[in-house]
């Protein structure tokens, strides 16, 4: 009884053992393979030493020797317990590559993303280049005064359908940075009346385009300025708004509500909450509005159009600003969106005079000359003398100093050369030979220095259209006059531009 | 000649020139310049050229100016030619017609020159 057990642990052992080195030689051959462990052959051949060790041992003992319980136990499970060891080794290895190809998977991934978003980009700006030309030609031509009453229709159509496709491509841009986490939340003080007043402007013209009838209201402490991103929270209301106005029939309501809480500890919190006796939404549907691409039928794109992403770009703003936004609707009664803002409390106390945005140009205050911060110093870009000279008395006029650069590339080197926060603004003209405004401000933008992302860069443009706007923003500048240049105007925006900062220092 | 009777000689707003420059000094300092810029002789050479790239710097240049200015009419004039080159828009005009509105230009130009000129030599005559 006895040596069948001691000899059945011999053999049994043995065979483990042969198994195991069969496995570890296999182990071997596969890390090699992968490049690994090419540095330390020592080490990897030790335990197959110390197999091959335990094997002759058996056969010693099996064969020539007379093996007792004690020496074939301690070989039988010594052999049990290396054969774990290299069932290990195997799992280890084995979740170690595993770990390395997800990885490379990952990265696959993201690059692949990465090249879509930077080819979305590219392609975005290579189409807007001929769309603003299409629309800059279709006005231009429409200014014929000549037109017979059929082509003048035709070209405004063009224009319409442009505007719309443009629309359309900075939507699909929006949702590329969104994705790409590239979409950053501008932080500061912005006229909050001014902002209301201009979705107001919007949506009467739009609704009495229409025939319907627009409420506008406000409850609660609401206060001039605030502190946030308007452009952004002025895009999220007017798509809803935008929406409300799309998909209400007349005769129809929309109604607009600021509703603002009492403010605490700096945080104003603001609901806007838009109203429409439209044609609602299934209960089913709303879950999924916020989706890109999701419309609720595909017959209804045809006939309200959109681009199906007006909604996910919104909802990915408020999301960046922490807000909330839900939805209800009743199918054929109406919708109701409500967003839950919080905005920060500007330092600016309630001003009766100047109705100050810093990204207005539009007729001058009548309460009189505007004033610059005294003792500034601003950098002028401009390539015409006569201008420039114009613009330097201007601002002397205030006590504001200037230096003056002839062109793009003269005044990015001044700019270099100078002091951090030696020039409190830089006044940029967009034409100039040798770099133009927007490359200019891009790069100084892109200068490594303290004052280079926040001093304020102010574009002079001969006409609205001539550089659009947002390019200019996008290029980093701060807000943009139009010449010839007010200097009410001027010094309102240089004012506004300067003021929140100057309070700090 | 005061400086509003000047402005009503050549066809200028005084009232806007006056919200752009604030003070009647500014614009009397500033009109006296026009007349040693190099405006219309950058104009002469593009209309000598015809080449567009310069026609529309030059136009744009006296359109900038004159708006400055309050040379409203002007820069209005210099505004057409502007957008007619502007880069990227398809020319609407023929050569000729482009040669004509440019000796126009220049003309009107000269016309206020003059106009400027002698409200320069009436300056001196006080003084």
């Amino acid at each position: 009884m006895l040596s069948i057990l001691i000899y059945g642990m011999v053999y049994l052992g043995s065979a483990l053992m042969v198994v195991n080195i069969l496995r570890y030689i296999q182990y071997i051959r596969h890390i090699q393979k992968k490049g690994e462990w090419a540095d330390e052959r020592m080490i990897i051949y030790i335990p197959l030493v110390l197999l091959v060790m335990f094997l002759v041992g058996y056969l010693v003992v099996g064969v020539f020797g007379r093996p007792d319980l004690v020496i074939s136990g301690i070989l039988f499970f010594g052999s049990v317990f290396v054969a774990i060891i290299v069932e290990l080794l195997w799992r280890v290895t084995n979740r170690i590559q595993q770990n390395d190809r997800l990885e490379a998977e990952l990265l696959a991934a993201e690059e692949s993303n990465k090249a879509k978003t930077v080819f979305l980009s590219s392609m975005s700006h290579e189409i807007r280049t001929p769309m603003n030309a299409i629309i800059g030609l279709d006005t231009i031509a429409l200014r014929n005064p000549d037109l017979p009453e059929e082509t003048r229709e035709q070209l405004e159509k063009i224009d319409a359908s442009a505007r719309h496709m443009l629309d359309l491509i900075n939507n699909v841009l929006d949702m590329s940075r969104i994705e790409s986490g590239r979409m950053e939340l501008a932080s500061e003080e912005f006229s909050f009346r001014g902002l209301v007043e201009q979705i107001n402007a919007i949506t009467t013209g739009q609704c009495e385009a229409k025939g319907l009838e627009y409420v506008f209201e406000e409850r609660g402490p609401v206060a001039e300025y605030y502190v946030g991103d308007s452009t952004k929270l002025k895009q999220v209301l007017i798509n809803i708004i935008g929406n409300s106005v799309k998909f209400t029939p007349a005769p129809g309501r929309i109604s607009f509500t600021v509703d603002a809480g009492q403010p605490y500890a700096g945080h104003c919190p603001v609901s806007f909450i838009i109203k429409d006796t439209g044609i609602g939404m299934d209960e089913a549907f709303i879950p999924k509005i916020f989706e890109p691409f999701s419309q609720e039928s595909s017959g209804s794109t045809s006939s309200y159009g959109g681009s199906g992403l007006g909604l996910s770009i919104t909802k990915n703003i408020v999301d960046m600003m922490n807000g909330d936004i839900s939805v209800s609707s009743v199918k054929g009664s109406g919708t109701e969106f409500v967003i839950k803002l919080t905005l920060s409390a500007a330092e600016r106390a309630r001003e009766a005079a100047e109705p100050a945005s810093a990204k207005a140009a539009g007729p001058g205050s009548a309460e009189g000359a505007a004033q610059a911060p005294a003792g500034m110093r601003v950098l002028i870009a401009e390539d015409i003398d006569l201008n420039a000279e114009i613009l330097a008395d201007l601002l002397e006029l205030e006590d504001v100093a200037s230096d003056r650069a002839e062109n793009g590339r003269a005044a990015v080197e001044l700019f270099e050369k100078s002091g951090p926060g030696a020039y409190g603004a830089i006044l940029m003209d967009m034409r100039m030979p040798v770099m133009d405004g927007l490359e200019a401000a891009k790069a100084i933008r892109a200068l490594p220095r303290p004052d280079a992302g926040t001093v304020p860069i102010i574009a002079l443009t001969a006409n609205a259209f001539e550089e659009d706007v947002r390019r200019c923003l996008q290029a980093g500048m701060d807000a943009h006059l139009s010449k010839p240049v007010d200097p009410d105007q001027l010094f309102e925006v240089i004012r506004s531009l300067t003021a929140p900062r100057a309070a700090g220092s | 000649m005061t400086t509003p009777e000047l402005y009503e000689l050549i066809g200028g707003n005084y009232e806007h020139a006056l919200q752009i420059m604030r003070k009647d000094k500014m614009i009397g300092k500033y009109v006296l310049k026009l007349g040693s810029s190099d405006l219309n002789e950058r104009l002469r050479a593009a209309a000598e050229s015809m080449d567009a790239a310069q026609i529309f710097e030059s136009a744009h240049a006296m359109k900038g100016v004159c708006g400055n200015l309050g040379l409203d009419a002007l820069a209005e004039a210099a505004g057409e030619i502007t957008e007619e080159f502007r880069p990227g828009s398809v020319r609407r005009l023929p050569d000729d017609e482009v040669r004509a509105k440019l000796a126009a230009l220049d003309a009107f130009y000269e016309r206020t020159l003059e106009g400027i000129r002698r409200y320069e030599t009436e300056l001196e005559e006080q003084a």
